[in-house]
């Protein structure tokens, strides 16, 4: 097979994959970035806590008799027709009463129920758009050590599928990016190699540190 | 054609200045959300003190007491040659507690403040725990004391660097798709599938 030929249809794929890639990934990259900023500074501007607003209701619901933890939790975010992950079930030392918190990016819910009466105390918080960037930043699926402690919902889980999605492109990204500095002329060669060099350094160093 | 090669220069030197951040940012991103490497750390018994273990115990005089609890601990670090990130101080009349982080270690310092001994328990994380450092630090946890260690701090200015240089790339990306007549149909739509996958997701995530 003819090599210049190939190496043309390598560096055309390359180039349309760098391009139709970084341009799907862009407001992903964009808003992972930025929250990224955010998560990383404490601006005035870019208070959530602090700024959230906080209402408490109850609610009484027929809960069944059944003591398993999973299917009481999920039982009751039904019942209240709740959405979102729901993080550290823990029963009281007596059993009576199950505390729990369902989150979703800009809303959290504490929530309290009294099994044996069925009254549900829930404390709900809403956060501003920086609150809602920042949960979006840090959904992730839940670990080993987590099992039994949090349960995704199924659009974070997505969520967590587009996470791997722009992390994976990001580095098809970069590689298809060196491939294409590799063709170019040997004087912009020379120019990238002091940028990508510079890059590799800091970067070795602090992880080598 | 000359705003297109200034363009297309910073595109070139951003992109490849960053891409190792990329990679560090991208597969520490990966591991974050999976469990194929154990990466979460048991970090409540470190962070607590709960860990009896002791490697050495070293001398130190004891520091000027009308310092900060932080500038005590710095103090006291320096003098027994350890540096790293103080993750919290908890200090009484006779003894203070520091756990410090630092890429690859977690160190737990039990400082007598009756005796002046520091005693020392270090613990080494593998290559894949350095990355997850290096993605979250320095953080939102613990605002009042985090970047306490000059690495930390040049590593959350060149994080920021990182951001700036990634942003400044995409747009740069875009205006030099602009120039690409050929590529302007399905870069639209590629586009357009981006936005309309993120904004749904959004929506369907906080209703």
């Amino acid at each position: 097979m003819d090599t210049t030929k190939v190496k043309k249809g390598l560096i055309k794929w390359s180039r349309k994959i760098h391009i139709y890639l970084g341009l799907c990934l862009l407001f992903f990259i964009m808003l992972f970035g930025f929250s990224g900023l955010l998560l990383n500074h404490h601006w005035e501007f870019a208070k959530f806590w602090e700024n959230r607003k906080e209402i408490k209701y109850d609610k009484t619901i027929q809960i069944s008799v059944e003591r398993e933890q999973d299917a009481l939790v999920h039982e009751i975010v039904n019942k209240l027709d709740l959405n979102g992950n729901i993080i550290n079930p823990r029963f009281s030392n007596d059993s009576i009463l199950l505390s729990f918190i369902v989150a979703k990016p800009g809303t959290r819910y504490d929530i309290q129920a009294n099994l044996n009466e069925g009254e549900i105390m829930i404390k709900e918080a809403k956060f501003n758009n920086w609150g809602t960037m920042r949960n979006l930043h840090t959904i992730r699926n839940p670990t080993q050590k987590e099992q039994g402690e949090r349960y995704q919902s199924v659009l974070a889980s997505i969520w967590s599928i587009s996470i791997d999605v722009v992390s994976v492109g990001l580095i098809v990204i970069c590689l298809g990016g060196w491939y294409l500095w590799l063709q170019v002329g040997r004087k912009r060669f020379y120019l990238g190699l002091i940028s990508i060099v510079s890059g590799f350094v800091v970067c070795i160093y602090f992880l080598l540190f | 054609m000359k705003f297109y090669k200034i363009f297309k220069d910073i595109h070139f030197h951003t992109g490849l200045f960053i891409s190792p951040f990329i990679l560090i940012f991208s597969i520490s991103a990966l591991i974050l959300n999976h469990h194929f490497v154990d990466w979460q750390e048991d970090w409540q018994e470190w962070y607590f003190s709960a860990n009896p273990k002791v490697d050495e115990g070293v001398k130190f005089n004891f520091p000027a007491p009308d310092k900060t609890d932080l500038d005590y601990a710095k103090d006291i670090l320096k003098q027994i040659n350890i540096s790293g990130e103080i993750a919290g101080v908890f200090r009484d009349s006779i003894k203070m507690y520091m756990p410090v982080t630092k890429p690859g270690y977690r160190i737990s310092i039990k400082a007598d403040l009756t005796s002046g001994i520091a005693y020392i328990h270090s613990e080494q994380t593998n290559l894949w725990k350095k990355l997850i450092w290096l993605h979250k630090m320095p953080g939102p946890h613990n605002a009042n004391i985090r970047g306490n260690w000059m690495y930390t701090k040049i590593w959350g200015s060149l994080v920021d660097l990182f951001v700036i240089c990634i942003l400044f790339s995409s747009i740069t990306g875009i205006v030099l798709w602009c120039f690409f007549k050929e590529e302007r149909t399905y870069g639209l739509i590629a586009l357009f599938i981006g936005l309309v996958s993120i904004v749904l997701l959004i929506i369907g995530l906080k209703n």
